[in-house]
């Protein structure tokens, strides 16, 4: 039999890619991107898998909003970084003194 | 035991794709790699009965968002994008290590603090009707906000891309040279002011 | 009613010329100033004259400290020795207001200066008007004050500066012993109030304190010396010539007739303590006979017309004490009464000298100015033969009794000052007449362009001088049996220890001394007998000491001020730059901009960067939230 605690634990794995990901491909904002794409299928699939498990729909009501929301994020941070690339020719965020104070 | 298999294997499929996305070094093959992910959890959403979204899933994700990514990734390299930087060793340690340890302290939290047999034995068996009462009639305001969303997201990707003006220009940032060359005469009006009166 | 007036109507004039001061003319200031204090004088005079009728009262304005047990009170005592003191003090100030209005008109700051001596006035009538000494001690601070700003006056004027810095530190040293006085006082009897104290202090007699001292010695030390101090007895004298930096005016008023006489004055206050304390009697007596034959002998080689008076100021402060060390009350307060007026004439007259030879201090640089000043000439005529003890004069009165009285005092202490009142009577008549002869005859040897600028004061400066000149004559023979005949009971409720009545007599033996200091001065700056030039060659040590001022300063400056500079020079280096400031502000400083420029490194500009510092707290703080305590 299949638990929850398995599910869990993969979207955990799915959840911590993820964040590897954001950390390690700062020179491609593409990558970033998807890496949060791949936090929030980890958020989706937490939300489905305790849908199934405590016998409640609205876990798949919220997945379903998710990927609306997922898709709108995925929009705009395209659309950023195709801003982003028009102004400095790269989509590496890896330059110096933007942030600095 | 068909269960088991079934969902180790997607299990796996899922988390070596994810590790694909993040450590391939073509933007192409990440987007695809994503793609493949998104398969392996829609298919765990089958096992979960949730087979509407695991559909939907699959026809969002790999049929549009995914088309998109790698529409803006040909675009880019269209524009002339080159890849170039490499990831230095220390950064992709140090990643790799606050992954983990992040993974392994929620790992240990979910495994010590939630207990299986707290949930009821059977999993839950939704039709496509209860689903679509709770989006369309319980939470109808959360679907028109999610409306709105949307919308602004569509106008806001609008507004960034497709701007006439040459993005250099509306940009806000400092010019330094500028500021250094200017002399004192551009900037400094001397005006003698009547009492009284003030600057005109 | 009239105590009070006559007390704050200086205060109230010199307020109102400092609140008037910069939206009139001076001479508004200086008639406001004048007739305050001329209101003063008057009122003073009404209380003073029917001497026979007016009752000790103590007037308590409102309570100041209250304590428990005993509360201090701000209020006015009259007694017979407040009515002799305020009757100097408004006389003499008033004078010299009068004098000052003309003789600093063509100053900057003459508005300053009337304010200055109209407050110094209120603080010196609040210092003798005290019930305890609490209030004295007001007093006394404040006519320090004023005097530290009056020698200040020419403030542009590094001397005058430096000499206005030493007379206030100077009393200073004297003060501490007061409020040591005072400290111990109050903590035996429980109260500062006079009159309480005298009531007190037969149960105190017996009191002895650790080391030998008796308790009444050890509190009539302390007060004797805050007492050298503000009266420049020899030890604590070395302010009171440097003060001559300060306008003559207020050498007259504050360093010749009022202020300098406060430690007289306390010394008088306290004399049913002072009865009680054979041991600092003895003190007193020695340290007077020493300020007055220190003085004395300097007086007679100094070259500055102030600075001899000064000295002779000195002088007869010492004699002042030399009778309140044999327990001659009466005699010290007479002297007192007489010196302020014929001192002040003295000093008023010389700032008329001072005034014709065109601010020209030096008397070698003056001579044969008789015929062109004949008031002046006339009032230092009556003014040093007052001082001298020239018989119709007050100054005669005084002095004789104090040496009379000096000559029954028993021991060796009391023969030495016998001796000493004697030689200094001597020494008092050469350097008096010394200055006299020097000044007005003999050879002229200013500038020509100063000879023909020699002019005659105008009336308003000749009007004071003549009136202090003739209160120095006729005052001594008005009111010597008042002071000191007991029979009168001029004193009576006033505490002041009696002594019994003194016979003068014009035969004195006595007499001749300053007859012969007078021919001494004749024979050398008149007839011109080369003896000061012998002295100068042959006893060159001698006359390098007195003129030097017994080296006083050089002392002070190796044994006091050299070891205080080098201790102070070590805090600063030591103490203050290295390990105050290295430990606290530098180092705080330089720690923080060291560890600010190490942190600073923290802030790349990269966003990954924040993201990672972000996830390294997020790892640290999720087994804290859950595994903690914070659950």
């Amino acid at each position: 039999m299949i638990e929850i605690t398995h599910f869990l634990v993969l979207a955990i794995i799915l959840f911590s890619l993820g964040v590897v990901g954001v950390i390690i491909n700062t020179h491609n904002l593409i990558v970033m991107l998807l890496s949060i794409e791949l936090i929030l299928l980890a958020a989706n699939l937490l939300f489905v898998s305790f849908s199934f498990f405590t016998q409640n729909v609205e876990g798949q009501m919220f997945s379903m909003f998710l990927l609306a929301i997922s898709a709108a994020e995925a929009a705009i941070g395209l659309s950023i970084i195709l801003a982003y690339f028009k102004a400095k020719g790269t989509i590496s965020i890896n330059q110096k003194d933007q942030m600095k104070g | 035991m068909i269960e088991q298999i079934v969902f180790y294997t997607l299990a796996t499929i899922t988390v070596l794709a994810s590790i694909c996305v993040i450590s391939l070094n073509n933007p192409i093959y990440n987007v695809l790699s994503l793609v493949v992910a998104f398969f392996g959890v829609a298919g765990l959403y089958f096992m979960l009965n949730a087979q509407f979204l695991g559909l939907s899933m699959i026809i969002i994700y790999v049929g549009a968002v995914s088309v998109f990514f790698l529409f803006v990734v040909m675009t880019l390299e269209s524009s002339g994008y080159k890849h170039e930087e490499k990831i230095s060793w220390k950064k992709k340690a140090l990643g790799i290590f606050l992954g983990t340890s992040f993974g392994a302290e929620i790992a240990s939290i979910i495994l010590l603090k939630i207990n299986a047999s707290d949930f009821p034995k059977e999993g839950g068996s939704f039709t496509l009707k209860d689903l679509a009462l709770s989006i369309f009639h319980d939470h109808v305001y959360l679907l028109e906000l999610m409306g709105i969303i949307l919308l602004v997201a569509m106008l806001g990707a609008i507004l960034i891309t497709a701007n006439k003006i040459p993005i250099q220009q509306t940009l806000k940032k400092q010019k330094a040279h500028q500021q250094n060359e200017r002399s004192r005469e551009d900037s400094v009006k001397i005006v003698k002011v009547e009492f009284g009166k003030g600057i005109k | 009613m009239i105590l009070p007036l006559i007390v704050f109507t200086p205060l109230f004039m010199a307020i109102l010329a400092w609140i008037i001061l910069p939206h009139f003319k001076p001479i508004s200031t200086h008639i406001l100033t004048t007739l305050g204090v001329g209101f003063s004088m008057i009122l003073s005079i009404i209380l003073f004259v029917p001497f026979f009728h007016f009752v000790p009262q103590t007037i308590e304005l409102f309570p100041w400290i209250p304590l428990e047990g005993y509360t201090t009170y701000w209020s006015l005592k009259f007694d017979p020795l407040v009515g002799v003191m305020l009757f100097v003090v408004t006389t003499v100030s008033f004078l010299v207001h009068v004098y000052s209005t003309e003789y600093m008109s063509h100053d900057q700051g003459s508005s300053r200066f009337m304010m200055l001596i109209s407050l110094f006035t209120f603080f010196m009538l609040f210092l003798v008007t005290a019930a305890d000494f609490l209030q004295l001690f007001c007093g006394w601070e404040g006519v320090g004050l004023c005097s530290y700003l009056l020698i200040g006056f020419w403030f542009h004027k590094d001397s005058a500066i430096e000499a206005a810095k030493k007379a206030f530190i100077v009393n200073r040293i004297g003060d501490l012993g007061l409020i040591i006085g005072m400290a111990v006082i109050y903590y035996y009897f429980g109260t500062l109030e006079f009159t309480q104290i005298f009531d007190k202090l037969p149960t105190m007699i017996n009191i002895s304190l650790p080391l030998g001292f008796s308790l009444m010695d050890f509190i009539t030390l302390m007060l004797f010396i805050g007492a050298m101090g503000k009266s420049a007895q020899f030890g604590l004298h070395v302010w009171l010539p440097d003060a001559m930096e300060g306008p003559t005016p207020v050498s007259a008023l504050i360093h010749a007739a009022t202020m300098v006489t406060a430690g007289v004055f306390l010394m008088v206050r306290c004399s049913p303590l002072l009865e009680l304390a054979p041991v600092t009697k003895d003190i007193i007596l020695l340290i007077g006979s020493i300020t007055a034959f220190f003085a004395a002998t300097i007086a007679i080689t100094q070259n500055d017309i102030k600075r001899i008076i000064a000295y002779s100021t000195c002088s007869q402060l010492g004699y002042m004490f030399m009778a309140i060390g044999s327990g001659f009350y009466t005699g010290a307060m007479f002297h007192l009464f007489t010196h302020a007026f014929f001192k002040a004439t003295l000093f008023l007259g010389a700032g008329s000298v001072i005034h014709a030879f065109s601010h020209e201090q030096n008397i070698k640089k003056m001579g044969d100015a008789f015929r062109h000043i004949p008031y002046t000439y006339a009032m230092m005529w009556i003014g040093s033969l007052a001082l001298i003890g020239c018989p119709p004069f007050s100054g005669f009165f005084s002095k004789e009794s104090i040496i009379h009285i000096l000559s029954h005092t028993s021991g060796s202490i009391g023969t030495f000052a016998y001796l000493v009142s004697l030689f200094v009577a001597f020494l008092t008549a050469f350097y008096a007449f010394r200055l006299i002869f020097l000044v007005f005859h003999g050879k002229s040897n200013a500038d020509d362009k100063v000879v023909a600028h020699i002019h005659e004061s105008p009336s308003l400066m000749l009007f004071p001088v003549i009136m202090l000149s003739i209160l120095a004559i006729f005052i001594g023979v008005m009111t010597y049996r008042l002071f000191l005949n007991p029979d009168v009971r001029f004193w009576v409720g006033s505490h002041v220890v009696l002594s019994p009545g003194v016979h003068y007599s014009l035969f004195d033996p006595v007499l001749l001394l300053p007859i012969l200091g007078i021919v001494l001065a004749w024979l050398i700056y008149i007839k011109e007998f080369p003896i000061n030039v012998f002295c100068k060659t042959h006893l060159t040590l001698i006359y390098e000491f007195l003129f030097t001022k017994w080296r006083i300063d050089e002392l002070y400056t190796v044994l006091i001020i050299n070891p205080i500079f080098s201790l102070a020079n070590i805090l600063w280096k030591m103490g203050d730059e290295k390990i105050i400031e290295g430990i606290g502000p530098k180092f705080l400083t330089q720690t923080t901009n060291y560890l600010g420029n190490k942190i600073k490194s923290l802030q790349t500009g990269y966003i990954s960067d924040y993201i990672i510092v972000i996830f390294i707290f997020l790892v640290l703080l999720i087994p804290l939230i859950f595994f903690g305590s914070y659950k």
